[in-house]
């Protein structure tokens, strides 16, 4: 367990993802944890990955802190809400709906243009970023918080962090830059997924010994990765990704309809 | 930006990694323990939370789900801490409606904890 968590948080990071992705299917389909205790665990593992991604965009001032404060009062009564719905709904349901997130996230990772990682940029673009806070005007405030309170949604229901609702919505729709996009985004993760864990952790859907070990793979396995980043040909790694991700969809998809894939 | 918004900035990065490096700390302690001094501690097989009672007693006994418990609430509490700096330095900073917005979502935290006192 603990090294499936070191991979999935070291493709995690790599990819720019919470992690969430990878550890429910790990979980379930590897481990037989069920659905339920499954997400808990992936929303500790995500405060995880995310609190040293956060903690690096905050000293170097990418992230929006205004915004993300704004935003984070529809994410979190959103992940509540999810949490609470994820109580009283079958697992099997949970587990088609996720594997629906997969394939979403595959086909997004398919169109979309690289995003570039904020914590990449030099000392001249960390001071760019700085100003720039103060030269875009913010538009569709209302939309946002909606699109916040249903990427809230999504963390509590499945388990994941939602930035992959909440960068297009700042980006596309709010007129937020990508690049600060991400590291707000980043930053609203953890405390989106601190507010659905409390919801699992009170029904005990948290296995302290799934969740210790997971969560020690993936901490590990975020910090290697930051560390390596630079020496990962990113195009082809996306690529597996993609097939990987597909394929869990369809393994997922199948489970839910308690159906035999290859599992 | 000015010196003080910078400071804050730092304290809320340490205060981000200190509480996911000792949360790690903690449930490395847990597993370890629970791997190699588990047959000689009295160690419930079904790893749910604790209630705080319980959590207590193991801790007291130095039992390893307790400190696993700790790591994982350790984990879930930073985030929380992360949003009271913030509220922080908005106060320092004067700009009181931001810090009515992140007493707003730390209400909203509070209230997704009270469930595990009932």
């Amino acid at each position: 367990m603990v090294i499936g968590g070191l991979v999935a948080g070291l493709f995690g990071s790599l990819l720019g993802l919470g992690g969430g992705v990878l550890i429910i299917p790990l979980l379930t389909l590897v481990f037989g944890v069920p659905m339920k205790e499954a997400i808990g665990t992936s929303l500790i593992c995500v405060i995880a990955t995310s609190s040293g991604a956060a903690s690096l965009y905050v000293r170097k001032h990418f992230a929006d802190i205004r915004l993300a404060m704004t935003l984070e009062l529809a994410t979190t009564i959103g992940a509540i809400v999810g949490g609470l719905v994820a109580g009283i709904i079958k697992p099997e349901i949970l587990t088609i709906l996720f594997s629906v997130l997969l394939f979403y996230i595959a086909l997004s990772m398919i169109c979309k243009r690289p995003v570039e990682d904020p914590a990449k940029g030099g000392e001249e673009n960390l001071e760019g970023n700085s100003s720039a806070q103060g030269e875009y005007q913010i538009t569709n405030f209302p939309f946002g918080m909606g699109a916040s309170f249903f990427a809230g949604n999504i963390s509590g229901l499945l388990g994941v962090g939602g930035g992959v609702i909440k960068v297009p919505a700042m980006y596309l729709m709010m007129g937020v830059p990508l690049r600060i996009a991400v590291a707000t985004s980043n930053f609203m993760i953890g405390v989106t997924a601190t507010a659905g864990a409390f919801v699992y952790y009170a029904r005990g859907e948290v296995d302290l010994l799934v969740s210790g070990a997971t969560m020690i793979g993936v901490f590990l396995g975020a910090l290697v990765g930051s560390r390596i980043l630079h020496l990962i040909k990113m195009e082809h790694l996306k690529k597996a990704f993609i097939i990987v991700l597909l394929y869990l969809s369809v393994e997922m998809l199948f489970k839910g309809l308690h159906l035999h894939f290859l599992f | 930006m000015n010196e003080k918004k910078e400071k804050i900035d730092i304290y809320v990065s340490n205060i981000l990694l200190i509480g996911s490096y000792s949360a790690a700390v903690l449930s490395v302690v847990g597993l370890f323990m629970l791997l190699f001094f588990a047959p000689t501690t009295s160690v419930q097989l079904e790893s749910k939370p604790l209630s705080f009672s319980l959590f207590f007693s193991y801790l007291k006994e130095k039992n390893p789900l307790s400190f696993l418990n700790l790591g994982i609430l350790v984990m879930m509490l930073t985030p929380l801490f992360r949003v009271m700096t913030a509220a922080l330095s908005f106060f320092l900073e004067k700009d009181y409606k931001y810090v009515f917005i992140a007493c707003g979502v730390l209400i909203i935290l509070l209230v997704s904890i009270i469930p595990i006192f009932i």
